[in-house]
């Protein structure tokens, strides 16, 4: 029940069909078919959890283009052990995501001090939302899931803060999170 | 740790979102190590995540490939996939050849280098010794051409026909020897020719007198005389006379050194 086995990527279209291991060497010998192939499966996987995070598809464009260069410049230093490759991207273009909407609401809330006072404190969950990716999912839980996983996954609080913004106890704030998470990969899993 | 109750926390979930703390993670890492069922637990984790990301694509705008295909830095294509020309044996250039005869000419350069090189410095040094020998034989020519000159003016002197030529004779045990005084009545000079005299022993002078009212007067000392030497000048005189004195000479002829003597026209 906490996986669908039978869920077929989109990818593989291309010619060449490498296993993760052999791309990851691809990659580390700067080759070009490696990063070719990488590009056309991940792209568009990790454009949408940008996408999710930024709100503005011209944003996460240059988001994912930074990420792309992060990752090819840094995928010597990814260790297999610790997890798959996509785990490894999808951090590197979540960090940077939340990096760039961390610098543009703290110009935006300077600018317009009375946005600071939103539901979330963010000028980004103001904007309208594409209901792509995570997000499909995350709004789909209860609020008392949903608000602390959203301050959690898409605008990259830490579990103090969430606790501080929402006048909640911390060990509430990670339970109420924990299980949103139990919940999204249920989700997840069911929807394919 | 209960592995099972730890599968179902959520704490796998928050560590593939990447939303554990890195004490979690850490923990999540070792667990992995020390349960294989947590290390399987965290790989479903991912596929799940992963295939409903994946499923989820959305394409992304295509500036971005292009811009990274120009912006990052690729190993070169393999040879193999460049169209490869067999390199023309026959036609191309003859490098070796050229070589080979650049070689050549490089070394025979340097041989005729240091043939000339001797060449020139014998020459340098054949040109500073005729340079030398130039600059002796001018100066030789001019002293040559100063005597000359000397004596020049001493034949025109002697030939003027207001010079009078007193010849004296031996003396004496001295009779084998004579001697000339060139007496110019108009400008008084007096020249002396020492005609057959030996040379003076050392520290010793010939000295010439002239007699004047019959008393000998020094007429002055013979140095280092060729052919005629200029004397002190006497408006008159009946005699000349020379003697041998020590070097510097006397103010009385030693009468016994007498070697010549001749008296004077008047």
């Amino acid at each position: 029940m906490r996986l669908s086995i039978n869920f077929t990527p989109s990818m593989h279209r291309g010619k060449e069909k490498y296993t993760e291991e052999q791309l990851v060497k691809l990659l580390r010998e700067k080759d070009r078919a490696g990063f070719d192939y990488l590009y056309e499966n991940y792209s568009g996987a990790l454009y949408t959890v940008i996408l999710n995070i930024v709100n503005d598809r011209e944003l996460a464009a240059d988001v994912l283009q930074d990420s792309f260069v992060k990752i090819w410049k840094q995928v010597s230093g990814y260790d297999p052990d610790k997890g798959r490759l996509y785990t490894w991207m999808m951090r590197i273009c979540r960090n940077s995501a939340i990096d760039v909407v961390r610098s543009r609401d703290f110009r935006n809330t300077r600018q317009n001090v009375a946005l600071e006072e939103s539901v979330y404190g963010t000028v980004a969950t103001e904007m309208k939302v594409e209901h792509i990716g995570i997000r499909k999912w995350i709004d789909k839980l209860r609020e008392e899931q949903r608000i602390p996983l959203t301050m959690s996954y898409l605008e990259g609080f830490t579990h103090p803060e969430i606790a501080q913004k929402l006048g909640l106890p911390e060990g509430t704030v990670k339970t109420r999170i924990r299980a949103g998470l139990i919940q999204l990969r249920s989700l997840m899993s069911n929807s394919g | 740790v209960d592995s099972k109750e730890y599968i179902n926390s959520g704490a796998i979930e928050a560590y593939v979102m990447g939303l554990a703390t890195p004490e979690e993670s850490a923990e999540l890492e070792m667990l992995c190590r020390q349960y294989p069922e947590i290390r399987r637990a965290l790989r479903e984790c991912e596929e799940s995540l992963e295939n409903a990301a994946l499923a989820q694509a959305s394409p992304p705008p295509a500036r971005v490939k292009n811009a990274l295909d120009s912006a990052l830095t690729f190993k070169k294509e393999p040879a193999a996939q460049a169209p490869v020309y067999p390199i023309p044996q026959q036609r191309g250039f003859p490098w070796r050849s050229v070589a080979a005869a650049a070689i050549v000419m490089l070394i025979a350069s340097g041989i005729l280098n240091y043939y000339f090189y001797n060449r020139y410095r014998k020459a340098d040094e054949a040109y500073a010794s005729l340079l030398a020998q130039t600059e002796s034989l001018q100066a030789s020519n001019k002293a040559i051409q100063a005597r000359l000159d000397d004596m020049e003016s001493g034949l025109t002197l002697m030939m003027s026909s207001n010079v009078q030529k007193v010849e004296m004779p031996g003396v004496g045990s001295f009779a084998q020897y004579h001697a000339s005084v060139y007496w110019n009545h108009h400008s008084k000079e007096v020249f002396l020719s020492p005609g057959t005299l030996p040379p003076a022993p050392d520290g010793k002078q010939y000295q010439l007198w002239a007699i004047v009212d019959g008393k000998p007067v020094d007429a002055g000392m013979l140095d280092q005389c060729h052919l005629f030497c200029r004397m002190k000048p006497f408006d008159h005189a009946s005699a000349f006379a020379i003697t041998l004195e020590p070097a510097g000479g006397k103010t009385e002829p030693t009468m016994d050194q007498l070697y010549v003597m001749g008296q004077t026209r008047s």
